[in-house]
C-alpha cells in the first residue's frame, strides 16, 4: 500500500471525518513538502507523517466533528456495510482510544513509536490500546460468551 | 480485556512480542483451545478495523458516494470490477462513466466532476489509475499554461518526480506524480491551494 492511502486511511480513523481527514492529510503534505526542501538529503520516514498529522489534529479545535447529517449518513451505510459499521464504531470510541488505535493498527506504528507520538508511557498506550479493542469487540458482537 | 493474560494477547496478534515471549505464548496457546479462541477474536478484531480504513470495498465507494468527493484516486486499490469498466471508457465518456461510477462503485469525484472535466479532459480514468491529460500533462510536464499551476518537483513516497497542481475550472488541486511516459494523479480534490 502506498504512503499516501495510508496516511489518509489513518487521517480518517484519527479525525473520524472525512472533511476533517482530508485538511489533515493536505496540512501534512505540505508539511512533508517544506521538510523535503530543507533537507533534502534526509528519508522521511512514516512515523513523521504519522506524527505530524496526529498532531496537527490534536492542536486544532474539534467542534466541527462529525456533524448530525454525517452521522446520520454513516448509519444509514452501516446498515449495509460491515466495515461502515467498524468505522462508526471507531470514530465513536473516546479520543485517546482512537488515536491509541489509529497509530497501532492502520498507522502501522510499533507501541514504542506510538507512545512516542502520543507522548505517554508506553503501558498507558497498551491500556488504552486494550480498552479500545474491548469496547470494539462488545460493539461488533466478537466478545467471549460469558464465561 | 484489560488482565496482563489480554495485553499479552493483544500484544503477541500486534507482532510486538520478543522470539522468546513469542515463543512462550504458542506454547500456552496450543494447550489451551480458550486461549487459542481468544487469540482468534483478537486477530479477527485487528483484521476488520485495517480492513474498514485500509481496503477499499463498495461499501466505502457508497459510502464516499454518499459524502464530498474523495481525495485519494491514483493508489488505492481500485475494484477489479471498475477496472474493467474504465478499460472499456474513453475520454469523451466521461459523462457516461460517472454515471456508471456513481452507481457500481461511487467515486465521488468522477460523479462530481466528470461532465466538468469533458472539455478538454484533464484527467483519464485508465486501468492504471486516473492519469494526467491535457493541458494538465503538459503543464505537469514543464510547459507554461495559464489555466493551470504547478508546483515544484519533490520527490515522492517511492521516489518519483511529484508535483501538485491546480485546475481553476473546476476548483481542483492535487498531486501528480511521473509514472512511464506520463503523470499518475495520486490525489485530487475541491478547491485550490
Amino acid at each position: 500500500m502506498g504512503r499516501l492511502p495510508r496516511l489518509r486511511a489513518v487521517a480518517r480513523a484519527v479525525a473520524g471525518d472525512h472533511a476533517e481527514a482530508d485538511e489533515l492529510v493536505r496540512l501534512t503534505a505540505e508539511a512533508a513538502r517544506a521538510r523535503a526542501e530543507l533537507h533534502p538529503a534526509e528519508p522521511l520516514p512514516d512515523v513523521w507523517l504519522v506524527r505530524f498529522l496526529t498532531k496537527a489534529w490534536m492542536g486544532r479545535s474539534h467542534g466541527h466533528r462529525l456533524g448530525p447529517l454525517q452521522a446520520g449518513r454513516e448509519a444509514v451505510a452501516a446498515g449495509r456495510s460491515g466495515a461502515a459499521q467498524v468505522r462508526r464504531e471507531v470514530v465513536r470510541l473516546p479520543d485517546d482510544e482512537r488515536l491509541a488505535l489509529a497509530l497501532v493498527l492502520v498507522g502501522g506504528l510499533s507501541y514504542r513509536e506510538a507512545a512516542d507520538v502520543l507522548e505517554l508511557p508506553l503501558s498507558a498506550l497498551t491500556g488504552r490500546l486494550a480498552r479500545a479493542r474491548a469496547t470494539l469487540a462488545a460493539a461488533l458482537d466478537l466478545q467471549e460468551d460469558a464465561a | 480485556m484489560s488482565g496482563l493474560k489480554d495485553q499479552a494477547l493483544m500484544a503477541y496478534v500486534d507482532g510486538e512480542l520478543d522470539e522468546v515471549q513469542r515463543q512462550g505464548l504458542e506454547a500456552s496457546i496450543s494447550g489451551d483451545p480458550r486461549l487459542a479462541a481468544e487469540v482468534e477474536r483478537q486477530r479477527a478484531l485487528r483484521a476488520r478495523v485495517q480492513d474498514a480504513f485500509l481496503g477499499v470495498d463498495v461499501s466505502q465507494a457508497e459510502l464516499s458516494a454518499l459524502d464530498e468527493p474523495p481525495l485519494v484516486l491514483g493508489h488505492p486499490p481500485v475494484s477489479a470490477r471498475l477496472r474493467r469498466r474504465a478499460r472499456t471508457f474513453r475520454p469523451v465518456h466521461w459523462a457516461a462513466m460517472a454515471a456508471c461510477l456513481a452507481v457500481g462503485a461511487g467515486i465521488g469525484l468522477a460523479a462530481a466532476y466528470g461532465p466538468a472535466l469533458l472539455d478538454p479532459p484533464a484527467m483519464e480514468l485508465t486501468p492504471d489509475g486516473l492519469v494526467a491529460r491535457g493541458a494538465l500533462a503538459e503543464a505537469l510536464a514543464g510547459a507554461t499554461a495559464e489555466e493551470v499551476r504547478v508546483g515544484d518537483v519533490a520527490p515522492g513516497a517511492d521516489g518519483a518526480a511529484c508535483r501538485t497542481f491546480v485546475l481553476p475550472d473546476p476548483n481542483l488541486s492535487g498531486l501528480a506524480c511521473r509514472e512511464g511516459s506520463g503523470w499518475a494523479v495520486r490525489s485530487v480534490g475541491a478547491g485550490g491551494v
